[in-house]
C-alpha cells in the first residue's frame, strides 16, 4: 500500500517538472507580445513628447534627418498605400483566378506541379525579389511600355510584392474552394451553368469571408514588406501617387536609418519606433480581420444577408403575385435563347486562370534566366572561398556564408526546443479556455508581424539593453532575432503535428498506464517528427533568407574575418548572404551586381535544398502506423 | 430503338480508380414515365443516377464505361456539349444544396444563365415554386437568404429550380427523404403531373412511394466481387405491377417484402 502511494508521489514530481518546464515555454509568445507593444509603446511616448502629434498626422514632409526636421508621416504612409495598393491590384485577381483553376479546372497532375511552383514563390527570399524588380522588370518596363519611368519606382516594388504575396490569396482562396461541399457544386453544374456561372455566383460568393481573410493578411505581408521596396523602389520620401517615380515607405525608411548607426534614445531612435509601432498596430488590425474571418462559420453568413436584405424595399411590392388561378397551375413552354458568350467565357476564364496558375513557372523560369544571364560569370570556387572585398575581381562570398551558417545552427538550436515545447504545453496541457484562445490569437499575429519590426525589437532588447551579454550587434543578437521570428511558424506546424496524431494511439497509451510524460515523449513526439521537423525546416528557411531584421540588428557588410569557433565567436560581428546580396544590390556598377546575382545563385540553391529536406523529412519519417 | 426509350444504358459500368462501383448495367428508360430505383444503400443508385447527366466527370478517378444513348446519341462521347446535356437532363440530389442567395435568385440565376428572356423570368418563379407548393409559403420573404428556410423548404426549393430550366428529363436522388408526409404527398402529386412532360428516374427507399407514383422500378443490389470491393448491379427491371406482386427474382421478392412488411427475411 505505502508503496503504491510513493510511486503514485514519483510520478507525480516527475510529471510536474516536465510540465512547469512546458509552462514556462508554453506563455513565451505572450511575452514576446507584450515585449513588442511595450516596447515599441514606451518609445512612441517618447518621441510624442518631442515632437507634437499634430505635426506627425498633418505635416506634409518628412525629412527627420535634416537640421530642420519635418515629422509629416503622411509621406511615407502614401509610399506603403502606393506599393501595397499596386501588390493588391496585382495580387488579388491572380491569385483569385489561380485558385479557381487550380480547384475547378486543372487536371490532377497538374494541379499538383502548378500548386508546388505557386506556393514555392512564397519561400523566395524578399531580396531575390528586389533583384527582379530593380534589374529585370524596371529595365523591361522602360524599354517595351513606359520610357520615362525612373530606374527606382514603386510600381516594379509593388508588383514584385504582389508575386510574392500571391500564393497566399491563392492557397487561402483554394483551401476555401476545397472546403466548400460537394453537394454545392454539384448542383450548380446540374442546373447547367457553366464554369464562370458557378464560380462567380455561387463558389466565390460562399467563400466571401475567406476571401477577405486573405486579402486582408496579404495586405498586411505587403504592407510589411520591407526590402523589396528597400531594394527597387528608391528610398525617397516623396508624397505622390505617381507609381513611376522613388518613393519610400514606412518600413524602408527604417531599414535604411538601421543600415548607419543610430544613436540609442535619440529622437531618430524614437522616429523608427514609432514608425514601428504604426506598423505594428495596422498589421494587428489586417492580421485579427482576417484571422477572425478565416475561423468564421461560413453558414452565419446567411443570417446576416438575411438581415440586411430584409431592410430593402417591401416584397410585397417588389414581387407580387403575377399569375392569376394559382391552383390550376398549366404547364407551360416558355422560349430560351442560346447564348454563345457562355461557352466563350467558359473557356476565356480557363486560359486566364491556367496563366495565373502558371505565375510560378513563368516568374522562375524568368528569374533563372535572369540570374544566369548575370551570375554564371561570377559563380567559381573561388568566388565561394574569397572574402567579399570593395575589388570585384578578389570578391567573394565566404564570410556571409559562415555568418549564415552560425545563424542558422544557433537558431535551430534555440527554436528547436522552445517551439516544439510551447506546441506539446498548448496541445497537451492547456485547457481550451479564454486565455487559450488568446494565445492562439498571439501566435497568429507573431507570425504574420512584419520582419523589420522583429528586428526593431531586438535593437533595443538584445543590442541595445542585453549589451553585457549578446555583445551588441552580434551573431549571438542575429541568432535571437531569427528565433523570434521563426518561434510562431514551429509552433504553429509542431502543433498540427501532434494534433494529427492518431487519438487511438494516445488513448492506448494512456490505457497502458503510462503517465502523461511517458505518452509525449514515446508516443507522440515520435508520432509527429516528420511533421515538426518539417515545420522546423521550413521556419529555418525563412530565417536563412532574412534580410530586413539582421539590417535592423546591424548584420555588417563587408566582414572581412571569419567569427572564431568558440563562446567568443557569438559575440562577433557579422554579415550574412542575403545582407551581403542587398549591399551589392545597392551599388550601380554592373560588376557588382552581378556579384550579387552569383549570391542569389548560391542563396536559392541552398534553400532549395532545404526544402527538398522538408520533403523529404516528411515522405521518409511518416509514421507507418495505418495501413 | 424502341419509339418510347429517351435513355439507353448498354452495359455501363463505373469505377473509382481500382474500384468497380457499378458493372453490366442495361437499362432502358421510357419517356414520360416515373421509372423508379431501389436497393439497399450503397448498392450504387446515386452512382447510376450521376452518370446520366454525366455529373461523375466531377469527381476524381471517375471513369464510366458503356454507352449512355440519350435519344440515341452517346452522351460519352467527346465533343459532348455538358452544359446543354445537363440542361435537357435536370437533377436534384439527396441533401438540399441551395445557393446562399435570396430564395428568388435560387430560381431566377439558373433561368437567366440559360439564356431565358428577363421578362419572363418572374413568372417562370412563381409558376416553379407554385408547382412544388412552396409559393405560399415563400412568396412575401422571396428576397431572404434561402438558407433560412427549413430543410423540406429547401429541397422543394431545389425541385423548383431543377423543373424551372425545363428539362426533359429529370433525375431524382431521394426527393423526399428530407420532406414530411404531406409535402411528400405534395411532391408526389407533382411528380405525377410532371410525368407528362418530363421523364422521371427517381431512387427512394420508401418503397410504398415507389408503389405509388412509378411505372418502371429497378432493382439493384450489391455484392462482393473477386477483388474484394463491392459492386453494384442490377437484379430486376419490370413494370411496378410485376415488381411488387410477381418479381421475377426471389431477391427482388425478399427486399420488397422486408421493405413493405417490415419483416426480415
Ligand atoms: N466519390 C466517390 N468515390 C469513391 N467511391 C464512391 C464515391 N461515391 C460513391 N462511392 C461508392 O460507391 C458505392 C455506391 O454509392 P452510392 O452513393 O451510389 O450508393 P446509394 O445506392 O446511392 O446509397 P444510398 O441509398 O445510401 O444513397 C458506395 O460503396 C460508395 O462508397
Ligand atoms: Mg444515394
Amino acid at each position: 500500500m505505502s508503496s503504491r502511494i510513493l510511486t503514485a508521489k514519483t510520478k507525480m514530481a516527475s510529471k510536474s517538472w516536465l510540465e512547469i518546464v512546458l509552462t514556462i515555454v508554453g506563455i513565451v509568445p505572450i511575452v514576446i507580445v507584450v515585449g513588442i507593444f511595450l516596447v515599441f509603446l514606451i518609445q512612441t511616448y517618447e518621441f510624442f513628447q518631442e515632437v507634437s502629434p499634430v505635426e506627425f498626422f498633418t505635416s506634409r514632409e518628412w525629412t527627420p534627418n535634416y537640421a530642420n526636421a519635418k515629422f509629416g508621416v503622411i509621406v511615407l504612409l502614401s509610399g506603403t498605400f502606393l506599393t501595397t495598393t499596386i501588390a493588391l491590384l496585382f495580387a488579388i485577381p491572380v491569385g483569385i483566378l489561380a485558385a479557381v483553376y487550380l480547384s475547378e479546372y486543372a487536371p490532377p497532375f497538374l494541379r499538383r506541379f502548378l500548386k508546388i511552383t505557386l506556393e514555392s514563390l512564397g519561400g523566395i527570399p524578399a531580396v531575390v525579389y528586389g533583384y527582379f524588380a530593380l534589374l529585370v522588370l524596371t529595365p523591361f518596363v522602360k524599354s517595351t511600355f513606359i520610357p520615362f519611368i525612373s530606374s527606382f519606382n514603386a510600381l516594379s516594388a509593388g508588383i514584385c510584392i504582389g508575386i510574392f504575396i500571391t500564393p497566399v490569396i491563392a492557397s487561402l482562396t483554394e483551401d476555401a474552394l476545397k472546403s466548400l461541399p460537394q453537394h454545392l457544386r454539384n448542383s450548380g453544374y446540374a442546373l447547367a451553368l457553366t464554369k464562370p456561372e458557378a464560380i462567380f455566383r455561387i463558389l466565390l460568393p460562399s467563400i466571401l469571408p475567406r476571401i477577405i481573410a486573405a486579402v486582408s493578411l496579404a495586405a498586411s505581408l505587403a504592407i510589411g514588406e520591407t526590402m523589396i521596396v528597400a531594394v527597387a523602389a528608391g528610398q525617397k520620401p516623396n508624397l505622390t501617387f505617381n507609381p513611376f517615380v522613388p518613393i519610400e515607405t514606412m518600413t524602408s525608411f527604417i531599414l535604411r536609418i538601421s543600415l548607419g548607426t543610430v544613436e540609442y534614445d535619440s529622437l531618430l531612435f524614437k522616429t523608427i519606433f514609432t514608425l514601428g509601432f504604426v506598423l505594428f498596430l495596422v498589421t494587428l488590425i489586417l492580421n485579427s480581420i482576417s484571422y477572425w474571418l478565416q475561423n468564421y462559420d461560413v453558414s452565419q453568413i446567411g443570417r446576416i444577408l438575411y438581415k440586411t436584405e430584409r431592410k430593402k424595399g417591401t416584397p410585397e411590392e417588389k414581387y407580387r403575385v403575377t399569375l392569376e388561378k394559382k391552383e390550376t397551375v398549366a404547364h407551360k413552354n416558355y422560349e430560351r435563347n442560346e447564348l454563345k458568350s457562355r461557352r466563350i467565357l467558359e473557356k476565356i476564364l480557363g486560359i486566364a486562370g491556367f496563366i495565373c496558375a502558371s505565375m510560378g513557372v513563368i516568374f522562375i523560369t524568368i528569374l533563372f534566366i535572369a540570374l544566369l544571364r548575370d551570375g554564371i560569370g561570377h559563380l567559381n570556387w573561388k568566388f565561394l572561398t574569397s572574402l567579399p572585398s570593395r575589388n570585384p575581381k578578389e570578391s567573394g562570398i565566404l564570410s556571409p556564408l559562415v555568418g549564415s551558417l552560425w545563424l542558422f545552427v544557433l537558431t535551430l538550436l534555440m527554436v528547436t526546443p522552445l517551439g516544439v515545447g510551447s506546441a506539446i504545453y498548448l496541445e497537451e496541457y492547456q485547457k481550451r479556455d479564454t486565455f487559450a484562445r488568446l494565445l492562439d490569437i498571439c501566435i497568429a499575429n507573431l507570425a504574420a508581424i512584419p520582419t523589420i519590426l522583429y528586428g526593431l525589437l531586438g535593437l533595443e532588447l538584445f543590442v541595445h539593453l542585453g549589451k553585457p551579454i549578446t555583445g551588441g550587434n552580434s551573431i549571438l543578437s542575429g541568432a535571437l532575432v531569427l528565433t523570434l521570428i521563426s518561434l510562431p511558424t514551429v509552433i504553429v506546424t509542431s502543433r498540427n503535428a501532434l494534433r494529427s496524431v492518431d487519438p487511438v494511439l494516445r488513448q492506448s497509451g494512456y490505457a497502458l498506464g503510462m503517465t502523461r510524460e511517458q505518452v509525449i515523449i514515446r508516443i507522440l513526439l515520435p508520432n509527429a517528427l516528420s511533421g515538426i521537423l518539417t515545420g522546423i525546416l521550413i521556419a529555418q528557411g525563412r530565417a536563412l533568407a532574412e534580410t530586413a531584421a539582421l539590417i535592423g540588428v546591424g548584420a555588417k557588410v563587408i566582414v572581412r574575418f571569419l567569427p572564431p569557433l568558440s563562446l567568443q565567436g557569438l559575440q562577433s560581428s557579422y554579415s550574412t548572404l542575403p545582407v551581403q546580396i542587398f549591399y551589392w544590390l545597392q551599388s550601380p556598377k554592373a560588376e557588382v551586381q552581378s556579384q550579387a546575382a552569383a549570391a542569389i545563385i548560391v542563396l536559392v540553391i541552398i534553400l532549395l535544398v532545404i526544402n527538398i529536406l522538408s520533403v523529404v523529412a516528411r515522405e521518409l519519417l511518416k509514421p507507418k502506423t495505418s495501413t | 430503338m424502341e419509339e418510347n426509350v429517351i435513355l439507353r444504358l448498354e452495359n455501363v459500368s463505373v469505377t473509382c480508380y481500382k474500384q468497380v462501383l457499378i458493372a453490366g448495367v442495361f437499362i432502358d428508360f421510357k419517356a414520360h414515365q416515373i421509372t423508379g430505383i431501389i436497393g439497399r444503400s450503397g448498392c450504387g443508385k446515386t452512382t447510376l443516377l450521376r452518370c446520366l447527366n454525366r455529373l461523375n466527370d466531377l469527381v476524381e478517378g471517375m471513369r464510366v464505361q458503356g454507352k449512355v444513348l440519350f435519344k440515341g446519341e452517346d452522351i460519352y462521347r467527346r465533343g459532348m456539349d455538358l452544359v446543354e446535356l445537363r440542361r435537357r437532363i435536370g437533377m436534384v440530389f439527396q441533401r438540399p444544396a441551395p445557393f446562399p442567395t435570396s430564395i428568388y435568385d435560387n430560381i431566377a440565376f439558373p433561368l437567366r444563365a440559360n439564356g431565358y428572356p428577363r421578362a419572363q423570368i418572374r413568372e417562370m418563379v412563381e409558376l416553379a415554386l407554385t408547382k412544388v407548393g412552396l409559393w405560399d409559403e415563400v412568396k412575401y420573404r422571396l428576397n431572404h437568404n434561402a438558407l433560412t428556410l427549413s430543410g423540406g423548404q429547401q429541397q422543394r426549393l431545389c425541385i423548383a429550380r431543377a423543373i424551372a430550366i425545363q428539362p426533359e428529363v429529370l433525375l431524382l436522388d431521394e426527393p423526399c427523404s428530407a420532406l414530411d408526409p404531406v409535402s411528400t404527398l405534395e411532391i408526389e402529386k407533382l411528380l405525377l403531373k410532371l410525368k407528362e412532360d418530363y421523364t422521371i428516374i427517381m431512387t427512394s427507399h420508401d418503397l410504398r412511394q415507389v408503389a405509388r407514383i412509378c411505372d418502371e422500378v429497378v432493382y439493384m443490389d450489391v455484392e462482393e466481387n473477386a477483388r474484394g470491393g463491392k459492386t453494384g448491379y442490377v437484379v430486376e427491371h419490370n413494370t411496378v405491377e410485376k415488381i411488387f406482386l410477381n418479381p421475377d427474382s426471389r431477391r427482388t421478392y425478399e427486399y420488397t417484402t422486408a421493405g413493405l412488411t417490415g419483416l426480415a427475411k
